[in-house]
Formats: C-alpha cells, structure tokens, sequence
C-alpha cells in the first residue's frame, strides 16, 4: 500500500465506499428484522416501554441511514467526493452502534440467563451480518460492532455468576473472530481493487506505448517524405541544369553556361547546407555536438548576424531596430552556435516579414527564468517580425523536425530543420527557446540562457 | 504555338521550366497557388504543370478547384513534386491530375510527356 499514489489511494477508498453503500439496502432490513425481534422476544421479560421507545428511535435512525443509501446512488459521487460520503457512513455507523448499544443495555434481562442468550444470538448474529456487508468500510464495522459487544459483555460480567462468565468468556472469543473475519474479507476486497487499478493502469501504460510507436513510426514517415523532397528539389535543379548545359552546348552564350553553373552551384550549396543541418541535428539528438564554449558577448554575435544579411534585408527594404540591455555582460557559450541560432532566427524573419516591414531585435539581462525555475542569470533574447505570426495551436510544432511553415502535407518552405537544431542547440547552452503569442501581427521568437555557471559544457561534449 | 502555365515557388524550378520549354512554346511562370488561379481567370492555357508544395494553396488544392469549375475540368494538368511517396502520388491523381512527375526530372522527359499529351488531347479530338 505504500508504494500506492494518493491518486490510487482515493480510487481505492472509493470503491471500498461503492460496494458498502451498494450493499447496504439488505443490510438495513437486516437490522430492522433483528430490532423487531428483539423487542417482541424480550417484551415480557424487559421494560417493554423503554423497549418501544428504543425501537422507535432504532427505526428512526435507519430510515435516515436508508435516506443516505438512497442520496448516494441518485449523486453517484466522483472520487473525491467519496470522502465526504465515506464520513457520513462513519457518522451513520456511530448512529447504529449507539442506538444497539442502548438496545442491548434497555433489553439486557437481568437474572434471566435463557433471555440474555437469546439477546447474545441477536448481537452475534448482528455482527456476523455486519461482517459480510460493512467490513469493506473497516472503520464504519469497528465502529457498529465494537460498543454493542462491549456493552454485552460488561453485562454478562456484571452478572457475577459462574454462566455469565463463560458467556461473557465465550463472546470475546467470538468477537475476535468476527473481526479475524471482518479483517480477511477487508484485505481480500482491497487486494481486487489493487489488482483491479493494477491492470487498469497497464492497460493505460499499454495503450500509451501503442500511441507513442504510432506517433513515432507517423514522425519517421513524415521525415522520409519531407527528407525525400528536401533532396530531390535541389537535386533536381542540379541535372537539369547540367542536361540544359550538355544540349546545348555548342549554342550557348558565355553569360548562359554562367547561368547554369550558378544554377548547380546554388543547388549543390542547398544540398549541402541541408546535409550540415542533417548532421548538426544527429550530433545534438545524439548529445554529441562538441561545444566550444567562451565569454563573448551578445550583441556581437548579433551584429554580425544583421551585418550577414544585410543585402536580403535591402532587397527586401527590411528594418532591423535593436534594442540592447547595456547591463548584459558576456555571456559563456558556443559563438557559432548562438549564431546559428540568431540567424535561423533572424532568417526567418527576414522570409516572413512584408517588404518595408520591421524587425525588432531585443536583449535583456534576467535574475532567473521563470519558467525553467532557474535562479541563475540569464541573457533574453526576443526577435519580433509583422509577418503572418505564428498560429497558437503551430508555437509548440514548429520546433519540430519539419513543422517549419507547414500549412498542409505539401506546404514546406525553408529546410524544415532550422528551428528544430536551434531549439537543440539552445538546450545544449541550458536554456530554453519558445514562440511567444502576440496579440498584434507577427511571430515573436524568444530564448534565454544562463550567463554562466555553465562550464560543464565548456570544452565539453554535451549530454 | 501552344500556351503552357507553370507554378512553382522554387525560382530555380521555373527558370528550368523556362529553359526547357521557351523555344516550343509559349511559357509563363508564376509563383503560387493564388496566382496561378488568377492567371487561369484570365487565359486558360493549353496545359499547367504545377508545383504541388507551394505556400498558400497548394497545387492539389489548385487542381481540385480546377477541377471543380466545368471552365478548366478538362485542362491538361502535370503536378510536379519532391514528394515521391505512393501516398502523395495517389492524392495528386485523385485531386484530379493527368500526371504525377517526381522531381528530379530531366529536361527531355518533361519534353516527352508534354508531348505525349498534347498527341493524346489532338488524337481526342
């Protein structure tokens, strides 16, 4: 049990409380047959007044007790209700075990040893009922049988004679293994529902793993269909313009065969920029990209980004504002690496964003991130474009392998890897990389990682 | 001469479409999915070879609204794509396509099919 959840532990007490209440309705009638009786075979031989009283109050007290089976199966209540209801049902056995114990005592005759067996035949009978209908409620059986016995047994030894005592001897026997019996039947039921939550929770284990292959077989499809297209377009640029070249060969004019050349050159270069990407991701995936990590600072690294494409954000009449927390110092990680990651960014940027548009770059020095519980300083960076923006439900997809600008089965732009090793890459520098909603247009990518304290990747392969 | 309209959002694609095609027929290119169906409002053409990734709409969905409209429904159509997984074949062909070419294709194959369908559409008629 004490390996159980406190998830499990309430499962488990609520179907302890189930069966009881489910169960209880003969176990009401039951004790209403055994009160009646009582009263009819001890009428003449006890206070038959206090005898009536007591069986009013008795089935007063039952019928409530019937009210609260009733109520129970019209609420059919959750799991944490069950709390509430299993205190009713202690409630509702305390009730009980008073009102027997008041009978036993008002019905106890004294001096007549052949009616006070007869009133013990009742209570053990009582007793061992109560052991087949509430003993899965432990507490509420403990709580019904015990007073009862008790009472009964103090009266026996209260008759200071030789037959009381072995009566009285004779009922704490038979009490003990009521209880024995109350304790197995308790242990067998909690041992099903173990078993019970046990299979349910493989089931679910089971059904889980299913889904993941699933997902991961879907993903490994997906890659192959996205890493066969990522292929064949630059590959296809490459032949046909090296068949162009060969046809034509003798009727080409100079500035043409450059052309072509261009052509492969350009392609060939895509190739081999997704092959890099393809590597790089392995390497990181595999936590086996080699760091070379130093102090440098933040803003020359994106300077130098901005610097590098300069001639696409003319073309495209592009505006970079950069916002610098002057506070940041150096921070310790890869160069190169941030790089890649401020360019991807940056390049994405530069595609998405309407010409004549803004790009705004921003740093910040940070005491702890939020979001990853970290304490230590960090370095935020936040790049915001007036492109289309990203949709809520793509800000996690993206980061996945391909997702990049997927719009349909067909709809691919860019490698598809960039934000994927970008995510790895900032991962590696223990930090973290997300895309933030905004309420106005445009994609707001951000990433934060530590300013130091990161020297056990210094030098060092990663993972 | 034949009018042929291509869209693709790779401009190396469409120089290579231009290339091959220029001297035969009368070639234009567009960049995507939207232009290529206002570029058909226009002027239809004798045939459409057409990209299936493209940002936007895509070429299948380009294929099924030409499809849809009794204007174009019988519109030679070649979709072209990276794509050559059986799966994505059989979505280009349900959409509607005459054709399915994977990438890389050579200069003369396109050539060859181009031709081969513009003999069946004159056999036709």
């Amino acid at each position: 049990m004490s390996a159980l959840s406190v998830e499990h532990k309430t499962r488990i007490y609520a179907d302890q409380l189930r069966t009881v209440y489910f169960n209880f309705v003969p176990a009401l009638l039951g004790t209403s047959l055994g009160a009646i009786l009582l009263v009819a075979l001890q009428w003449n031989v006890s206070d038959y007044r206090a005898l009536l009283a007591w069986l009013i109050i008795f089935l007063v007290i039952n019928s409530i007790r019937g009210l609260l089976v009733y109520q129970f199966k019209k609420n059919d209540p959750d799991e944490q209700q069950c709390q509430i209801w299993g205190k009713w049902f202690i409630y509702s056995s305390i009730s009980a075990g008073m009102i027997w114990t008041i009978g036993v005592y008002v019905a106890f005759p004294y001096g007549n040893l052949p009616y006070q067996l007869t009133l013990a035949i009742i209570v053990v009978g009582l007793s061992a009922g109560a052991t087949s209908t509430i003993s899965v409620h432990i507490e509420s059986f403990i709580l019904f049988v015990f007073p009862m016995m008790v009472t009964l047994i103090t009266l026996f030894i209260l008759e200071n004679n030789y037959s009381s005592y072995i009566v009285a001897i004779t009922l704490v026997f038979t009490f003990l293994f009521v209880y024995r019996g109350a304790i197995k039947i308790y242990n067998s039921n909690l041992k099903n529902i173990e078993l019970l939550i046990g299979a349910e929770v493989r089931e679910k284990d089971l059904i889980k793993a299913r889904n993941e292959a699933e997902k991961a077989s879907l993903a490994k499809s997906d890659f192959l269909a996205n890493m066969s297209h990522e292929l064949r377009t630059p590959l296809h640029g490459i032949l046909s313009f090296a068949q162009l070249g060969m046809y034509k060969n003798g009727d080409l004019p100079i500035e043409k065969v450059n052309k072509y050349f261009k052509q492969i050159f350009s392609s060939g270069e895509r190739l081999r920029v997704l092959l890099d990407d393809l590597l790089d991701l392995s390497k990181l995936e595999a936590g086996k990209m080699e760091l070379q990590m130093e102090y440098v600072s933040l803003h020359e690294i994106i300077d130098s980004c901005v610097g590098e494409q300069d001639a696409r954000l003319q073309t495209n009449n592009l505006d970079v504002h950069c916002n610098y927390d002057t506070e940041l110092p150096d921070i310790l990680c890869d160069k190169n690496r941030i790089g890649q990651v401020v360019m991807n960014l940056l390049g994405n940027a530069i595609k998405f964003s309407p010409a004549n548009g803004n790009i705004t770059i921003s740093t910040e020095l940070s005491e702890g991130d939020a979001d990853s519980k970290t304490k230590q300083s960090v370095a935020k960076f936040s790049i915001e474009d007036q492109g289309p923006g990203v949709s809520e439900d793509d800000q996690e997809t993206i980061f996945r392998k391909f997702q990049q600008g997927k719009i349909s089965d067909f709809q691919l732009q860019g490698t598809g890897l960039g934000l994927a090793i970008s995510r790895e890459l900032i991962h590696a520098h223990s930090g973290r990389i997300w895309c933030e909603p905004k309420s106005t247009r445009g994609a707001l990518f951000k990433f934060v990682i530590p300013i130091s304290e990161n020297e056990q990747f210094a030098n060092k392969v990663t993972g | 001469m034949k009018y042929i309209l291509a869209a693709d959002d790779e401009p190396a694609n469409r120089d290579i479409i231009e290339e091959v095609l220029k001297d035969e027929y009368e070639i234009v290119c567009v960049e995507d999915g939207l232009q290529c169906i206002e570029s058909i409002t226009q002027r239809i053409p004798d045939l459409l070879l057409l990209d299936v990734a493209m940002p936007g709409m895509d070429g299948i969905e380009v294929c099924k609204t030409l499809r849809a409209d009794e204007k174009t429904n019988q519109l030679p159509i070649i979709l072209f794509s990276g794509f050559a997984a059986k799966e994505h074949i059989d979505k280009g062909m349900l959409a509607g396509a005459d054709k399915y070419i994977t990438k890389p294709y050579l200069p003369s194959q396109l050539r060859a099919i181009i031709n081969e369908i513009f003999e069946q559409n004159n056999g036709h008629h």
